[in-house]
């Protein structure tokens, strides 16, 4: 039982961050938070933080739909970076889409935890904060 | 030289020919051995009876030669020898005439041996018989008249060749009935047996040889005369000489006197003549029955023949009228050609009725000539049908006599009628069928465009749903999200601060419905009005709109609308791809170059193109070629970029039937491709 550290939201959705922010504050689930606007931006911090596990997430909510690099494409390049992470990161991937085909792409990656449908109700964060805590 | 008889016959005549020649020549040879080793039987039968002198012997031995060179000697040497052998025959004869006549001696008698025993009877010792002598003139005379050019020649000969065989018979005669060697018949017992025989032999043969003249005519022919002279004259002759010897047998004995034996000779000549005439005329009854049942016989097979070939022509027609009906009657239109000319030889009724010709118009003529066929195609029919022996299913169009044109389907064979080779075609009219083809194939062609466009509009309908399940959800999940803090909420300052973010998503929510209606209004408006555009004018409007952002990128922009000028299209829409296309790459230029941008447009097989070509940054294709054309989609951080652009570019651009496509390499410039019509 381990609770998570550092929490790190990707999503191009300004709503979005502020309502995570909101529920991460009310039910005290991480000490920290990282938000990044799109999977081009995370890269970058992936890129320069691959050997300080302090700064790396414990768990990422990734988003599908995003500009630049959306989710797909952030998954890509983060698995080719990943032999070089030492720290075990849990990825959820967070969407508004229902689209099936979403659905069946995100089961055949087996870094992906869990698909969930928006909106993440405080609850619903919570619950998933819990899930990661058992787990470890 | 002329051989009796014809055909079968001709062979043994000619060996009966040389058979008399050598029964000639024998007897001198026979005769001269004789004279020469003084056997006296050599020379004469009989003791008591004349000899045969030796130049007789020798006339018989030029003779018999002269005989056989007529018959097998062609060459002019051949006639030579012949006519000098003959003039020997002449003198020899003719001096011995002379010598007889007016007993003289000219010195031939002994000229080659002696003749003691004539010289004892008192006779002129050696010397020819006169009438010896007379014969072999006269034959002589005929065989070089045998084959004369003349008739009245060769008739005189044939006449001299009958009274050689007249003397030599008087005198074998007088030999049968040992006539004493009285004055009177001198002339001709004065010739020696076997010399008579000799000319018996030889002119009967000769005779034999122009055996249409003279006396022998009598005997040779196929006629019933020639037949009953042949039976009858050898008979008489015997039963004439049988009676002769006897009465005269019996009147030297003088069991009768002369009176008697008359009568008696004369009684037995009528009875046996009777007798002969009843045997012969049996014999031609006979002949004259087989005759008649051979004309029956034959009469009969001809009524069989007749009535046989009257079946067969009977058949005959008949298979012809059959045939007849099928080619006139026959649904298929029959053609039969003459390879060479390519003349019309026989056409059916089917083949008029499709080509509106008479048959008289037809026949004679060549397809070629009253332009049913071009003269290319024909020779490539006849070409084919040489190389292969057919020609199967072929298509081709045929103009009847009004020059409409009628598609057929044809099949062609080569045939051979008396020696001359033909092309039977068989022709099917598929003008309808080719109708009904055409029709569905026209059909097929406007239910594909109707598919297509079906499927277009599908695909934007799935993309609409993609677009809303993406763009709508999120914002009205945040809502939810908004609504749920809201209720929790418990500060009035919380409270006003979730109140700004509704704001937020619902101003975000509205602008994202503007967008999709936008797109939907697009996709319905298929049928919007479209008029003729010139690209140059669209282009300049273009400009001038974009001319803040032109002067301060200096961007080079150049145009070339010559290979397609115009376009019928929606003008609003065509104002918008230009305007969309060119300010993208205006907006997305490198840092480091200044912009330049390149317009063309192409006509593509009757496909409308625009090319846009840029240098500016680029796009990684590789990573965004999903996202390219889709709603809020971007691929660079620029402040202006918004992801609606090349969305409502790909909407107008399917919605009027078109593609759209982006070629592009980072940091080298982005080719966007428009096909306005895609067929």
């Amino acid at each position: 039982m381990k609770k998570p550290h550092t929490l790190c939201f990707i999503d191009d959705d300004e709503i979005y961050q502020y309502a995570i922010a909101r529920s991460v504050k009310a039910h005290h689930l991480a000490e920290k938070v990282l938000v990044f606007m799109d999977g081009e931006e995370a890269m970058w911090f992936f890129n320069d933080n691959v050997n300080n596990n302090e700064n790396l997430p414990d768990i990422i909510f990734l988003d599908i739909n995003m500009p630049i690099m959306d989710g797909w494409q952030f998954l890509d390049e983060y698995l080719k970076l990943k032999p070089r992470i030492t720290k075990p990161i849990t990825i959820y991937m967070i969407t508004s889409s229902v689209d099936p085909v979403d659905y069946e792409h995100a089961k055949r990656i087996s870094e992906i935890s869990d698909y969930v449908v928006k909106p993440i109700k405080p609850e619903i964060l919570k619950e998933l904060v819990e899930k990661y805590t058992i787990a470890n | 030289m002329p051989i009796p008889n014809t055909s079968g016959n001709l062979k043994r005549s000619l060996l009966s020919f040389i058979a008399a020649a050598i029964l000639v020549i024998l007897p001198g040879i026979v005769a001269i051995i004789g004279w020469f080793t003084h056997i006296d039987i050599l020379t004469s039968v009989s003791h008591n009876y004349v000899s045969m002198k030796f130049n007789t012997a020798l006339c018989f031995i030029i003779l018999g030669s002269a005989f056989l060179l007529m018959l097998k000697g062609n060459s002019l040497a051949s006639k030579n020898v012949f006519i000098i052998l003959m003039t020997c025959l002449g003198i020899i004869s003719g001096l011995t005439i002379i010598e007889q006549i007016f007993n003289w001696n000219v010195g031939i008698d002994q000229f080659f041996v002696a003749d003691p025993k004539a010289a004892a009877q008192g006779l002129p010792p050696g010397r020819m018989a006169l009438s010896s002598a007379f014969c072999f003139t006269l034959l002589a005379v005929s065989f070089l008249g045998i084959d004369s050019k003349s008739i009245a020649y060769k008739k005189v000969a044939q006449i001299f060749l009958h009274v050689v065989t007249l003397i030599a018979f008087i005198a074998i005669i007088g030999y049968l009935l040992r006539v004493p060697n009285s004055f009177t018949f001198v002339f001709f017992s004065s010739m020696a047996i076997n010399t008579a025989i000799c000319f018996m032999i030889i002119s009967v043969a000769a005779a034999g040889i122009n055996y249409n003249l003279g006396i022998t005519s009598l005997f040779t022919g196929q006629s019933i005369g020639n037949v009953v002279a042949r039976k009858l004259f050898p008979r008489m002759v015997i039963i004439l000489l049988l009676l002769g010897y006897l009465s005269i047998k019996l009147e030297r004995a003088h069991y009768i006197n002369d009176e008697v034996g008359i009568v008696l000779s004369t009684m037995s000549f009528i009875l046996i003549s009777l007798f002969l005439l009843w045997n012969t005329l049996n014999e031609m009854n006979r002949l004259d029955q087989k005759r008649t049942e051979a004309e029956q016989e034959t009469l009969l097979l001809n009524k069989n023949l007749e009535s046989m070939v009257l079946q067969r022509t009977l058949d005959l027609k008949n298979s012809n009228d059959r045939f007849i009906k099928i080619f006139d009657s026959n649904p298929v239109c029959i053609a039969l050609t003459n390879l060479e000319s390519g003349q019309y030889a026989d056409v059916n009724d089917a083949i008029l009725k499709l080509l509106h010709y008479s048959r008289e118009e037809l026949i004679g003529h060549t397809a070629a000539e009253l332009a049913i066929v071009s003269p290319e195609y024909r020779q490539y029919m006849i070409d084919s049908l040489r190389k292969n022996g057919f020609l199967k299913n072929e298509e081709v169009q045929l103009k009847d006599k009004y020059g409409n044109i009628k598609h057929c389907l044809i099949n062609a064979d080569m045939v051979e009628f008396s020696d001359e080779k033909y092309m039977m075609s068989f022709v099917y009219d598929i003008t309808n069928r080719k109708l009904v083809e055409d029709n569905l194939q026209e059909t097929k062609k406007s239910l594909e465009v109707l598919t297509d466009k079906l499927t277009n509009q599908n695909k934007q309908l799935l993309n609409f749903a993609h677009i809303t399940s993406h763009n709508l959800r999120s914002p009205v999940s945040n809502l939810n999200l908004l609504l749920h803090f809201y209720k929790e909420s418990t500060t009035i300052e919380d409270k006003e601060d979730l109140w700004g973010n509704f704001e937020t998503v619902v101003h975000h929510l509205n602008t994202t419905l503007d967008e999709l209606l936008e797109a939907l209004k697009i996709q319905d408006e298929t049928n919007k009005v479209r008029e003729e555009l010139s690209f140059e004018q669209t282009f300049n409007l273009t400009r001038e709109m974009l001319l803040g952002q032109i002067m301060e990128s200096k961007a080079v922009i150049k145009a070339d609308f010559s290979k397609a000028p115009q376009i019928v299209y929606p003008k609003t829409y065509l104002e918008s791809i230009m305007l969309n296309l060119v300010s993208n790459a205006i907006k997305y230029r490198s840092a480091s170059r200044v912009p330049e941008i390149k317009l063309v447009t192409e006509d593509v097989n009757g496909e409308l193109t625009l090319t846009i070509q840029d240098n500016g940054m680029g796009i990684d294709l590789e990573r965004h070629k999903d996202n390219l054309f889709g709603l809020r989609k971007t691929f660079h951080r620029h402040a202006e970029a918004k992801g609606l652009g090349l969305f409502i570019t790909k909407t107008q651009v399917e919605a009027m039937g078109g593609t759209i496509s982006a070629t592009s390499k980072v940091e080298k410039g982005t080719t966007f491709k428009v096909v306005f019509n895609k067929k």
